[in-house]
């Protein structure tokens, strides 16, 4: 039987920061909605979030509150996004202003998204990261990532002809 | 201390030995660099990102919005910059075969073949228009097991080539478009049969066929969800049409361009009804009107199914038979208690070398059906006839107007049509009337005033206030004024239900204001005596409006919105002796304006 909404359930992140977070708000992580699931009798213990730290949850739950209510992504809809070509870049205003972070608050939160099974947050991640990237040479996104060129002789000289085959056209 | 590198120590027998020590050692050196450059980069946060998490976003990076099926745009190949950043992203996006599973016949042929590689055994998406088509079969055929999505623009020749080794399953295949590029009057020279696929196709729910005959028996035509025929070389009959959507009780979607015989016998009217309950959006263009009655009567949808009739009729043929179109529309609609009323409708026919476009907005908030929007647009030059006054009446009985909201129109329509059809709808608040003819609109309000006025006692406080406006065309300004009276009669309301009861915003166009405006300014100051004064008139384009008509106005009516349009019928000097206006004609063309003595008002 579904539990009632006000419900409070309590978080424990990797570095002992905890949360007390209405239950619906926390259910929008399908991670812990089948944990809750699983638990039969109220319990007071906090759920310990290994993966999460404390500053980086308190970003997921300002999402996960913003989003609370909307329905989540069914199978069939995460069937037919897996068809990469169809998927878009947008994003809505909210969520643009909510990701705008430092990288490795970004990377964190992809992480956080990907691990505690929130799909649409970790959509928002990787789409953010993408539109980064779009538009960008090779040397402009290893300069926006702070990565080196490590390619072997036999792998740049791969890339060479691959570069004259685009030409090709 | 300095220390110096191993080989520098070195005594060398020869320069040859040197240079290969020396060589061998730069190359170890340098495979330490690379090593110590990939050892560096695990440290950058972006290679905390697993695997999978960087394929999601390389697929965002990839995404272009699938092409229109015109469109000979080439598909951007960007994204592939991806595996020239770094061993480990090129690792991962070489890995992914789904990132590479979209060949098109714009990529490079050397680099499609690439693509197919990498794509190993992930569903394919193929898209073969234009030019580099004709390697279509290089890349289709073998694949055929494990394509997902199929796109084809090519000439008849290359579909007859083709469409030979299409003789095996395509049992992934779920979207189908074949456009035949050349007009092909054979009739089975490119013909989606059974044999197409071998006819299997489990999962196809996309068919879109353009130039290609179809056999209405093959499987290919089961558990579509959507339906798109376009001109096909050998046209079908109603009743085949009707066995082919027999099968198909899935549709969401179906489109028909020019698909059926012209002057063909009708469907027998003992065939069982159609159901698509799924049914979103039916579109027929090109038929013949008592085509599409045919194939309408034949089926039933729901009540929010979106509904488009294009038909090119020869001249005279269609208006007649549109009351019963309108009643077979409502009749063909699922009765179905817990779906609201939400459609649209869109017309096209020709009657007597006019042109009808008909679009109506359905919703249901109160009863079972109910038209809350109601565009009627005829374009003839700016001739614009309705059919007579019992046709029109009769045109507008089977739609549903008692929720009506907005209507809009360029049509002749009557005073009578005004006074008995729109005029006691309760919930009309917005008109829209262009052309000439629009001032029947303003008649209606007149003589309903002169009928049945209200006693005269009220209509003595009515003397508009005169005050300056501002105009100018493009500026649409207008003053809003006239409350002082308002307040004073609204005290003193009468028992007095003028038509269009809840009429709040008026818009005229071009058409010419009655002079003197007298009774037009009674009638609409009777109505805000009793309160049911007209919001806003907005006035584009109309000829007799000057300030002294406007002041006359203010007074009366909430806001006037003005475009500081000036014309005059008296600035005419095409008029003949007659009062004729020999320029109408040319008129038309220009502005769509027309003068009003050429006919007469009703």
């Amino acid at each position: 039987m579904a539990a009632p909404a006000t419900q409070q359930i309590k978080i424990r992140c990797n570095d002992e920061k905890e949360f007390t977070v209405d239950r619906d708000v926390l259910e929008r992580s399908v991670l812990i909605k089948n944990m809750l699931e699983d638990v039969t009798e109220q319990q007071d213990a906090p759920i310990p979030l290994p993966n999460v730290s404390g500053p980086v949850m308190a970003k997921v739950l300002e999402y996960c509150t913003h989003h609370r209510g909307e329905p989540l992504p069914s199978a069939d809809t995460e069937q037919s996004q897996d068809e990469t070509r169809k998927r878009t870049t947008d994003i809505s205003e909210w969520d643009q202003k909510f990701i705008t972070v430092d990288q490795e608050m970004l990377f964190e939160i992809i992480l956080a998204a990907n691990y505690l099974d929130i799909k649409s947050l970790l959509d928002v991640g990787c789409k953010t990261v993408a539109n980064m990237i779009k538009g960008k040479t090779p040397e402009e996104i290893r300069k926006l990532f702070n990565i080196v060129n490590d390619f072997t002789p036999e792998e740049e000289a791969q890339i060479k002809k691959e570069n004259e085959w685009a030409e090709d056209r | 201390m300095m220390s110096y590198h191993p080989i520098l120590t070195q005594r060398f027998d020869t320069s040859d030995i040197a240079f290969t020590k020396i060589d061998k050692e730069l190359a170890a050196l340098r495979d330490t660099i690379r090593a110590l450059h990939a050892f560096r980069n695990t440290f950058t946060p972006v290679y905390r990102l697993p695997p999978e998490i960087l394929t999601r976003i390389f697929s965002f990076v990839r995404h272009v919005p699938k092409p229109a099926f015109y469109s000979n745009r080439a598909t951007p190949l960007e994204w592939v910059d991806v595996t020239r950043v770094s061993q480990h992203w090129r690792n991962v996006a070489i890995g992914s075969p789904t990132l590479w599973s979209h060949i098109s016949s714009t990529y490079p042929k050397r680099l499609a073949e690439e693509f197919l590689q990498r794509s190993k055994a992930a569903p394919l998406s193929i898209d073969m228009r234009g030019p580099g088509s004709q390697d279509a079969d290089q890349f289709i055929t073998p694949s055929l097991f494990r394509i997902r999505e199929l796109t084809l623009g090519l000439s008849s020749a290359s579909w007859i080539g083709l469409s030979r080794n299409l003789s095996s399953p395509a049992p992934l295949l779920e979207s189908l478009s074949i456009m035949i590029t050349d007009n092909v009057k054979q009739s089975t020279s490119s013909t989606i049969s059974d044999t197409t696929f071998a006819g299997t196709t489990p999962r196809l729910r996309f068919l879109e066929l353009t130039g290609c005959s179809v056999d209405i028996n093959s499987s290919i035509f089961s558990d579509l969800n959507a339906l798109d025929l376009c001109n096909p070389p050998q046209k079908l009959l109603v009743t085949d049409l009707l066995t082919c959507l027999r099968n198909l009780p899935r549709l969401t979607s179906l489109v028909l361009t020019e698909v059926l015989v012209t002057g063909a016998p009708l469907a027998s009217s003992n065939l069982d009804t159609i159901v698509l309950a799924s049914l979103a959006s039916l579109a027929i263009r090109g038929g013949s009107f008592a085509q599409d009655l045919d194939i309408l009567s034949h089926l039933s949808f729901p009540a929010n199914t979106t509904l488009r009739f294009y038909s090119i009729t020869p001249t005279g043929e269609g208006l007649p038979s549109l009351s019963e179109f309108l009643r077979v529309h409502k009749a063909s609609r699922l009765q179905e208690s817990s779906q609201p009323l939400q459609a649209s409708l869109d017309l096209r026919c020709s009657w007597n070398l006019l042109r009808l476009f008909i679009h109506a907005e359905c919703n249901e908030s109160e009863s079972v059906d109910s038209l809350l929007t109601f565009e009627l647009v005829g374009q003839w030059g700016g001739m614009v006839e309705m059919p007579d006054q019992t046709e029109t009446a009769t045109l507008f009985s089977y739609l549903s107007l008692p929720s009506l909201t907005t209507f809009s129109t360029n049509c002749n329509i009557g005073v009578e049509t005004w006074t008995n059809i729109f005029g006691p709808l309760p919930k009309l608040q917005h008109v829209s009337a262009s052309g000439f003819r629009a001032i029947n609109l303003l008649s209606a309000i007149v003589a309903d005033f002169k009928a049945r006025s209200p006693p005269s006692s009220e209509r003595k406080q009515k003397k508009p206030n005169t005050r300056g406006r501002k105009k100018g065309k493009g500026s649409r300004s207008g003053g809003k004024q006239g409350s002082q009276v308002a307040s004073t009669s609204n005290s003193q309301a009468v028992d007095w239900e003028p038509i269009f009861p809840q009429l709040e915003t008026l818009e005229l166009e071009k058409m010419t204001f009655p002079e003197p405006v007298t009774d037009l300014v009674a009638a609409l100051s009777a109505r805000k005596m009793v309160g049911k004064e007209i919001k806003s008139i907005s006035v584009l384009e109309c000829l007799n409006l000057g300030d002294e008509v406007l002041d006359a106005l203010d007074g009366c009516v909430g806001e006037i919105s003005w475009d500081g349009y000036t014309g005059s019928v008296d600035e005419d000097e095409d008029e003949d002796e007659f009062g004729e206006d020999y320029m109408d004609s040319y008129d038309s063309d220009l502005d769509g304006y027309f003068a009003p003595w050429s006919y007469t008002i009703l």
